[in-house]
């Protein structure tokens, strides 16, 4: 497990004196995210989003199981998140580390706790059929705010996924190839997306940026990441330890997320629309 | 023999490969069959951790993650077999006492989970899938053999091809290249108990298959020349060494591996420009 070099002293020196003046290394301004890129596979549930170098990559696969005998009418969202040494080296195959830990909590409770994917809707035969949706998500490349990232390819891979029809008799259940029936797509309540604010706090001032990089992350006193959804409803608020932040602060950063998640929402919306007409579905 | 996407038995998926994809490995590359893709990752020489430092050469540390799901026993079976591949072929007596870390992930590949209608009414179940909805006519093969052996056999080709390039990529030493492709036995379609080979079967291809084949040729001076050699095979299913013992000798199959290779040098060649 190769560790990261340090930040050399002329490097932290140089990104702190460049943040007093309002610049960030790549030029962007300090609340500005970087504009995300979003492919889609030839099947339907496979997304790659890319923020700057930063890569990753969510497959939606689903398939019929036995719903737990206390939630009879509900089925499963599991997500894996595991990452693996592409992302970084310093990342081992097997074993989480803290901040890996943490990612996994953080995406976990902004999709699955957050109820985005209604669970109900997934139920086929109650008590005996039921739909389990498995998220899988592969981080390619670690150049920053990987959270962010994986957060907008999983919930953008959870609404091009289509699951197959299914058409039930009584207790007789038929599912039909995806060549036969059109797909159905999921009940998605919301989309929440996350985003992650990096703080450097000196003894006189404090500098916040939103998405930092690789190195703005190594060099930061601490991070809080909100998750919230297009209708600016917080999902999920969290930071860990760090500096101490004032109030103010805290609620001016979560105005800032929520506008940049409205912008974001539309970014999806559009992709998808764009990959709609591209990938034709069904034809009304 | 024609195939459902009009390829001849010996005919690949369209090729596509890419170098230098990610920004915190040393070495990365991206090998497709189609639209099978697969991404390997190398980071080396680097330190190494005290259980897994060897004194005399590099310690080769490989992962494998599939697409879905978590890494099980076909995955780490997988590593085995490359790691048998790639230790021979990697310079790692150059770097003693440290890590060479390589890592392969899917990165897009088909699936055929409900590709086929199935219902769990009984009755229905026990017909010939004779429906208009099913895509693939298996009522019409005859064999007793059991199929669906070769799930996965493409991908596992493709992870050797990317594991080469990431090599390359990361300018780790090696005596030469290793390339692979997979050969799938499907039975004839109405003849009893006849297979023919396909190369580069396609997902719904290895279902129907009876047996298939990994094989891994090396390429380099003093490993197999421009030819190349045979340094691995990995099988599974009902076979008989006749059957194995054709694709080796076809001068034609090597040649497509050898079609990879022009377009690794030519890839080589637009990195050194």
């Amino acid at each position: 497990m190769p560790r990261d070099a340090e930040p050399s002293i002329s490097e932290a020196e140089f990104v702190l004196k460049a943040l007093q003046s309002g610049v960030r290394l790549d030029g962007r301004q300090p609340l500005d995210f970087r504009t995300p890129k979003l492919r889609f596979g030839d099947q339907l549930g496979w997304v790659e989003c890319e923020l700057g170098q930063t890569r990753v990559v969510a497959q939606v696969s689903s398939e019929i199981v036995r719903p737990q005998p206390e939630r009879p009418y509900e089925g499963f969202l599991v997500i894996s998140t595991e990452i693996s040494p592409m992302a970084a080296s310093n990342y081992e195959a097997g074993r989480a580390s803290d901040e890996e830990i943490l990612l996994a909590r953080l995406l976990e409770k902004s999709l699955r706790r957050s109820e985005a994917v209604d669970r109900e809707s997934l139920c086929i035969v109650a008590g005996q059929k039921v739909w389990s949706i498995r998220l899988d998500i592969h981080f390619l490349s670690d150049e920053g705010n990987m959270l962010d990232c994986a957060s907008i390819a999983a919930i953008t891979a959870l609404r091009h996924f289509r699951k197959p029809d299914v058409t039930v008799v009584g207790e007789e259940v038929t599912v039909h190839s995806v060549a036969s029936h059109v797909p159905v797509p999921l009940a998605i309540h919301h989309s929440p997306f996350c985003q992650t604010f990096a703080f450097f706090s000196t003894s006189d001032t404090s500098l916040t940026v939103l998405d930092p990089t690789h190195l703005e992350s190594m060099l930061s006193n601490g991070t809080l990441t909100v998750t919230l959804n297009a209708q600016s409803e917080i999902c999920v608020l969290s930071k860990v330890g760090g500096a101490p932040l004032s109030v103010e602060e805290v609620m001016r950063v979560v105005n800032v997320g929520a506008e940049r998640v409205k912008a974001l929402d539309g970014l999806v919306k559009e992709a998808l629309e764009k990959e709609g007409r591209r990938n034709v579905i069904e034809v009304l | 023999m024609t195939r459902r996407d009009r390829r001849t038995a010996v005919e690949l998926r369209p090729l596509a490969l890419s170098q230098s994809i990610l920004s915190r490995q040393d070495g990365s590359a991206n090998f497709s069959f189609g639209n099978l893709s697969v991404i390997a990752s190398v980071t080396g020489p680097a330190e190494v951790k005290i259980r897994q430092e060897l004194v005399d050469r590099a310690a080769l540390e490989i992962n494998i993650l599939p697409l879905r799901g978590l890494a099980g026993p076909s995955s780490k079976s997988h590593e085995t077999f490359l790691l048998s591949l790639l230790s021979p072929i990697i310079l790692l007596s150059r770097h003693p006492r440290s890590l060479i870390q390589l890592t392969v992930q899917t990165f897009s590949a088909p699936t055929t989970a409900f590709s086929k209608q199935f219902s769990t009414d009984p009755l229905e179940s026990a017909l010939p899938s004779s429906s208009s909805s099913s895509l693939l006519p298996s009522s019409t093969r005859l064999t007793s053999k059991p199929r669906g052996t070769a799930k996965g056999v493409a991908e596992k080709a493709a992870m050797i091809n990317a594991s080469t390039l990431a090599l390359v990529d990361a300018a780790i030493e090696c005596k030469g290249m290793v390339f692979a492709a997979a050969v799938a036995f499907v039975p004839v379609e109405g003849v009893e108990e006849e297979e023919e080979m396909i190369l580069d079967p396609t997902p719904e291809e290895e279902e129907e298959a009876t047996s298939a084949h990994v094989f891994a040729f090396s390429f380099g001076v003093g490993v197999g020349g421009a030819d190349g050699e045979c340094v691995g095979i990995d099988s599974l299913g009902s076979f008989s060494t006749d059957q194995v013992g054709v694709p080796i000798s076809l001068l034609f199959f090597l040649s497509c591996v050898r079609v990879a290779l022009h377009l690794t040098v030519l890839a080589i060649r637009l990195i050194a420009l």
